[in-house]
């Protein structure tokens, strides 16, 4: 176990100690005379007997050692030092940024300005109607995993089963979401960050809901403008719908005409409406392409040529790999 | 030399494990040796001849740890009041540091398996622990443990952006003839993913991704992810039993889960909205077979297993539950882990208002 360096605990002047399982002379609890002792190494060196815990200890926690000597026990509270955090963490973005969202939203994306504790945000989500009410079964049961690896962005699940039309939770319950009115998304501040502090403030912010988008993400729809040659311009394209930001970062992106990939830079912005690239060389006069990834979706879950509401059977993916659609342009001088 | 007990710092602290999920872009994807580093842990799955499987989600990888000759413990696992307590207090820190991601019981020593994940912060550490039948309660060292290791392939993307922010978590582990199935979900994608890949893993097997498709309703829903199950014979072919989100019971053949085959599984009954399934067990009583099932929020489900071959999908709109019943089991409560521990028993893991109860309980 990975723990050499980490704060030990020494206890010093132990001669008397005669029983040679160390485990019984110096015990290392959490709860004060626990009976269950912190795992971890022991050595002698002289009067001195050393424990090295298997696990770092917990800056800022109490630990209790009794070291249990023939004639007496002395007893130590221990705290290792750090740990005095304050809170620092706040939401600064929430996706979809639109005001008005479809009524058949599918997720959401909060992004913190620092790396979140490991928790799951179900706890401190809550979706209010316009009368204040807490929307009830708005989003799905999941457990604490839907962060990104640096644990700065949480997803939202909409419970799917009550946006989409004509399965057992929608006929029960409907959608969380309705078109018309207005809600309001507040995240507890309780929520803690990877120190254990909680968010400087809770977070507040307006949904309206607009008619359910129903139809499937049409490549034909999208505006490009393509960028001349010899300059490092945008390329950007318009979308007539806000697109789901996690999957814009990852399923669009530029290749030449013969298919080799073109590095650059992307930004997203205009309520997930807009995508834009800049090269890090400068574009050639010639043909290239914008490359598609079928997982790519809009924020009601409707991805390219295949809408949320309707299932098409597909075949087994044997690679994992989706479709992949190409939108041509041409860099002209 | 006066007596007194101190914390000394010796040096720098220990390296922190990299948080950043390691895209695993390297040729080798099959790793051998011993002393495995999980990342994290998430699902536990048991093999034959001691194999332990243990998901690492933060790096996309499935371990096979060999426990064949880990020291033997008292056989069998013994009920511990506050299991939760007991854990944190061997890890040396607070219940609340702690997520318990799934518990197996090894079938020849009735040991339970416990995937932990000590702190929340960056430098949580996987921890694998083991429940014996004298009630101890201790981490099993991988130190000296051989595994072999087979890394998920990498999430699709096309931007110079990449997969940065994508995360794959995996919800459920099950071995079955040489393959072990894994059940997973992304925080971006939202899709029925399952993946089958042949044990011992091979360098060129990264594994089937298979998509599995259920009629509902008259409509073929595609994208909800199973979230716990298991293997069961019916009608004495394989299949396998699948719950998914809010929570429809699907059954499908585990022989057309190969490359290049539609899969098209039955939904035998719907257990309700607002809810997910945790795990799933299957057993005997009296002469008829079971599944067990627990969930979020509606208690633990005792479903008759006899009607299972009938192949009543359900396929007209339905209100409330429907197709093959089941029995609420009043007396288990707040369930969270789930596992077979003997013919007549189960190891339960429930939540209670003074905390966590590891329990072997009578199957109902």
């Amino acid at each position: 176990m990975p723990n050499r360096g980490a704060p030990a605990i020494v206890a010093t002047g132990t001669r008397a100690a005669r029983d040679t399982n160390l485990a019984r002379v110096l015990i290392v609890t959490v709860q004060p005379d626990d009976s269950v002792a912190v795992a971890g190494r022991y050595h002698r060196r002289g009067d001195r007997i050393e424990f090295q815990p298997m696990f770092p200890l917990d800056p800022g926690r109490a630990y209790y050692a009794r070291l249990v000597l023939p004639d007496t026990t002395i007893r130590a509270r221990l705290v290792v030092p750090g740990g005095n955090g304050i809170a620092s963490a706040t939401i600064f973005r929430s996706t979809p940024t639109t005001d008005t969202v479809p009524e058949n939203l599918l997720r959401m994306y909060l992004e913190f300005s620092d790396m979140m504790s490991r928790e799951s945000g179900v706890a401190h989500i809550h979706l209010l109607d316009d009368t204040g009410r807490e929307v009830q079964h708005a989003f799905l049961p999941l457990d604490g995993d839907f962060w990104n690896p640096a644990h700065t962005r949480y997803t939202v699940f909409f419970d799917p089963g009550r946006v989409k039309r004509g399965i057992l939770p929608n006929d029960e319950m409907g959608r969380p979401l309705r078109a018309g009115r207005a809600y309001t998304l507040v995240v507890d501040s309780t929520w803690r960050d990877a120190h254990g502090q909680p968010l400087t403030r809770s977070f507040r912010r307006t949904l309206v809901a607009t008619p359910a988008v129903i139809a499937p993400i049409t490549l034909a729809d999208w505006k490009v403008t393509a960028p001349k040659a010899g300059t490092r311009d945008s390329l950007t394209v318009r979308f007539p719908r806000s697109l789901d930001r996690g999957l814009l970062d990852r399923a669009i992106g530029v290749e030449t005409s013969d298919g080799q990939s073109v590095a650059g830079t992307t930004v997203i912005g205009a309520g997930e409406r807009r995508w834009s690239f800049v090269p890090t060389d400068a574009w050639a006069a010639r043909d290239y392409r914008i490359v598609v990834l079928s997982i790519l979706e809009d924020v009601a879950g409707n991805q390219v040529d295949h809408p949320f509401e309707v299932d098409l059977f597909e075949k087994v993916d044997s690679t994992a790999q989706p479709t992949r659609y190409t939108i041509p342009f041409t860099a002209a001088r | 030399m006066r007596t007194r007990i101190t914390v000394v710092t010796a040096g720098i602290a220990a390296a922190l494990l990299t948080v950043a999920a390691s895209r695993p872009g390297t040729p080798s994807i099959v790793h051998h040796g011993v002393g495995a580093k999980l990342q994290s842990i998430s699902a536990l799955a048991i093999g034959p001849n001691g194999v332990l499987y243990a998901a690492d989600p933060q790096a996309a990888t499935i371990y096979a740890l060999d426990l064949a000759k880990l020291a033997s413990a008292t056989p069998g696992t013994k009920d511990v009041t506050n299991i939760d307590r007991q854990i944190a207090s061997v890890l040396g820190t607070a219940p609340s540091e702690l997520t318990i991601s799934d518990l197996k019981v090894e079938p020849k020593s009735h040991n339970s398996f416990v995937a932990v994940t000590r702190g929340q912060g960056p430098d949580a550490q996987a921890v694998l622990m083991r429940v014996d039948g004298a009630g101890k309660v201790d981490v099993v060292s991988l130190d000296n443990i051989s595994f072999s290791s087979l890394a998920l392939p990498n999430a699709p993307d096309v931007s110079p952006n990449g997969g940065g922010n994508r995360s794959q978590s995996i919800t459920n582990l099950q071995y079955l003839n040489g393959r072990v199935y894994i059940a997973g979900l992304s925080n971006e994608e939202f899709a029925s993913k399952l993946w089958a890949v042949g044990y011992p893993f091979k360098e060129a097997d990264r594994g089937t991704s298979v998509e599995i498709f259920h009629g509902s309703h008259g409509r073929l829903e595609t994208r909800s992810p199973v979230y716990t199950f298991l293997p069961m014979t019916v009608n004495g072919q394989q299949d396998l039993i699948a719950a998914y989100l809010c929570t429809p019971l699907v059954r499908f053949p585990v022989a057309s889960l190969s490359a290049g085959q539609k899969v098209r599984g039955t939904t035998i009954a719907e257990l309700g909205a607002g809810n997910r399934p945790i795990d799933m067990i299957k057993y005997s009583k009296d002469g008829n077979e079971y599944l067990l099932m627990s969930n979020t929020s509606r208690g633990v489900m005792k479903i008759p297993t006899r009607d299972f071959g009938t192949d009543r999908a359900i396929t007209t709109p339905i209100e409330g539950t429907a197709g093959i019943g089941y029995e609420t089991i009043a007396s288990l409560t707040g369930v969270q882990q789930l596992d077979l521990l003997d013919a007549t028993h189960a190891v339960v893991v429930a939540k209670t208002s003074s905390g966590m109860n590891l329990q072997a309980v009578a199957l109902p």
